[in-house]
């Protein structure tokens, strides 16, 4: 393994039950320091499964899995990466203010660390002031405290997986403006999206997957031939592999239109 | 216990702090408590210090031994569960905290809260029982040291069972587990009062007893059986033709306080479900 890999991913494979087909099958990509990796893929590819298995929220079924040349089980390996999970979640009856505390203690920042992150984050987030509990926040809400929790501990990884799923197009924006300017720092990025565009303004490198496994890595620039766009070239890949489901024969059928009762 | 347990234990024990349901357990436990000392002075029939102890520590053993085990479930059935079910636990267990860490702090939070509540329902029952003339303090004290330890140990188990199944479950499957516990507590009381005298029996439920982990006892329900005899047979027993002999009789289905083996096969066993609770997060993939 060369020294330098932020994440190494070698013949990583994944089934949650025996009898399940495997969820990932015989990954394998590097992350170099200040590098910005989309992993893209349709619902089902196996990219959430990969970003829990660097975060250590799950394990390999075979293969090998290296987070800055340790084991992702390694806290002091964790305390390098922020991680922004798709449709995050929080403990319920604290606020925005606590469950940020909550984790800056968990990152182990000093108090005025804390004092001083914690204002400055939760107000980038547009959560500044917000006193209700979690549970009374909508979607949206809880995605700019997943993504203002994942930048807290000032990470050399970060890590989002769908980080625009649930927001309105000024959270996109004030998200990709976040990326431009981590990505200017030399901060390293791993981008799980379905926003095509998005990612290829934002991302260096992308490795497409289905079913498991991935069809196509590279440099966005090698990818995506003159004249088209990586969704064209996404599009293109993913089609041959996930044929377009036919709508179901009532939907077609002028006897059943409408309800029952007509 | 480094800064992770501890930041897990405080904001744990902040959530649970702003569960409403925990907190009904309580008021209604404080009430009904309070509601056991004043009925003495408004209700008729209490003529003798006696019929005091019957209703007031039969009363306690009854709301504030429910009230410190519905509270443990309540406890146990939420405090991980809660994290495991919104998903929270991704966001925690992504951050430099260990599994051995998560589970200290959540531990040290549930054990923490069910002392604090036991100890705020043993001191309402003290101040009861002083207001009605006091007396049986000892018993009183060990009555809710047991019953804490008992709860505690419900609880964990409650715990580890969430970690894989669904919550309302687990605690049923608990509830089960600790009504076999009683069952064999008292056998094994008939036992030891030689109300069973088969040697096979005997031994059989000997082995039973020490196989399956049996809950801890205070004297509270004999001195109970004690102060309701009296009060039946306060002016004679005539239809007693031996009164000793029935309240022996009935004392011998009463399992007496626990001895030091049985505290110390009860810490044995709350240290193998702690490990338990670990191993279980520690397989657990979220």
């Amino acid at each position: 393994m060369t020294m330098a890999n932020v994440v190494e991913i070698n013949e990583f494979r994944k089934r949650y039950r025996h009898r399940d087909p495997f969820a990932v099958d015989g990954v394998s990509f590097a992350l170099v320091p200040g590098q910005v990796f989309g992993l893209l893929g349709p619902n089902g590819a196996g990219k959430s499964t990969i970003v829990k298995a660097i975060v250590g929220l799950t394990r390999p079924t075979s293969g090998m899995v290296r987070l800055f040349d340790s084991t992702p089980g390694d806290a002091a390996a964790r305390a390098q990466v922020g991680f922004a999970p798709e449709d995050p979640d929080f403990p319920k009856f604290l606020t925005a203010d606590e469950v940020m505390e909550y984790f800056a203690r968990l990152l182990g920042l000093p108090s005025t660390e804390r004092r001083r992150r914690i204002p400055e984050a939760l107000e980038w987030a547009n959560l500044a002031g917000e006193r209700r509990q979690v549970r009374r926040f909508s979607k949206g809400m809880k995605q700019r405290l997943g993504l203002a929790q994942a930048i807290l501990g000032r990470p050399k990884l970060l890590i989002f997986d769908e980080p625009t799923a649930d927001l309105d197009p000024v959270g996109r924006r004030d998200v990709r403006n976040m990326i431009a300017e981590l990505k200017a720092q030399g901060t390293t990025i791993l981008l799980n999206s379905h926003l095509l565009s998005e990612v290829e303004l934002v991302c260096d490198t992308v490795a497409i997957m289905v079913r498991g496994r991935i069809l196509k890595e590279g440099p966005v620039r090698e990818l995506v031939p003159e004249g088209m766009t990586l969704e064209q070239v996404f599009m293109e890949l993913v089609a041959s592999s996930v044929p377009p489901p036919n709508l179901p024969d009532f939907m077609s059928d002028p006897a059943s239109q409408g309800g029952l009762r007509n | 216990m480094g800064s992770g347990p501890l930041s897990v234990a405080k904001f744990t024990l902040l959530e649970l702090g702003r569960r409403r349901l925990l907190l009904v357990f309580v008021v209604l436990a404080i009430l009904l408590t309070a509601g056991l000392g004043v009925a003495p002075f408004i209700l008729p029939g209490f003529n003798s210090g006696d019929e005091k102890t019957v209703f007031i520590l039969g009363g306690i053993s009854r709301v504030d031994g429910l009230a410190i085990e519905l509270c443990a479930f309540a406890v146990g059935m939420t405090v991980i569960n809660h994290d495991l079910d919104s998903g929270a636990i991704v966001a925690i267990l992504a951050k430099p905290v260990t599994r051995v860490a998560y589970a200290l702090g959540k531990l040290a939070a549930a054990v923490f809260l069910l002392i604090l509540l036991d100890a705020v329902f043993t001191a309402g029952s003290i101040l009861v029982v002083e207001f009605n003339g006091g007396g049986h303090m000892d018993v009183m004290f060990w009555f809710f040291a047991v019953s804490a330890g008992n709860a505690m140990l419900l609880m964990v188990l409650v715990m580890i069972l969430t970690v894989y199944l669904n919550n309302i479950i687990a605690a049923a499957i608990v509830v089960a587990f600790s009504f076999v516990q009683s069952q064999v507590s008292s056998v094994q009381a008939m036992v030891q009062n030689h109300l069973i005298t088969e040697r096979i029996l005997d031994g059989i439920v000997n082995v039973v007893y020490w196989l399956v982990p049996h809950p801890l006892q205070s004297n509270l329900e004999r001195d109970i059986t004690i102060s309701d005899f009296n009060v039946i047979c306060r002016g004679g027993c005539p239809d007693l033709p031996h009164p000793s002999q029935y309240l022996a009789q009935e004392l011998a289905h009463i399992p007496g306080a626990s001895g030091t083996g049985d505290i110390v096969y009860w810490f044995a066993y709350l240290v193998v479900v702690c490990v338990a609770l670990y191993l279980a997060l520690r397989r657990k993939q979220v």
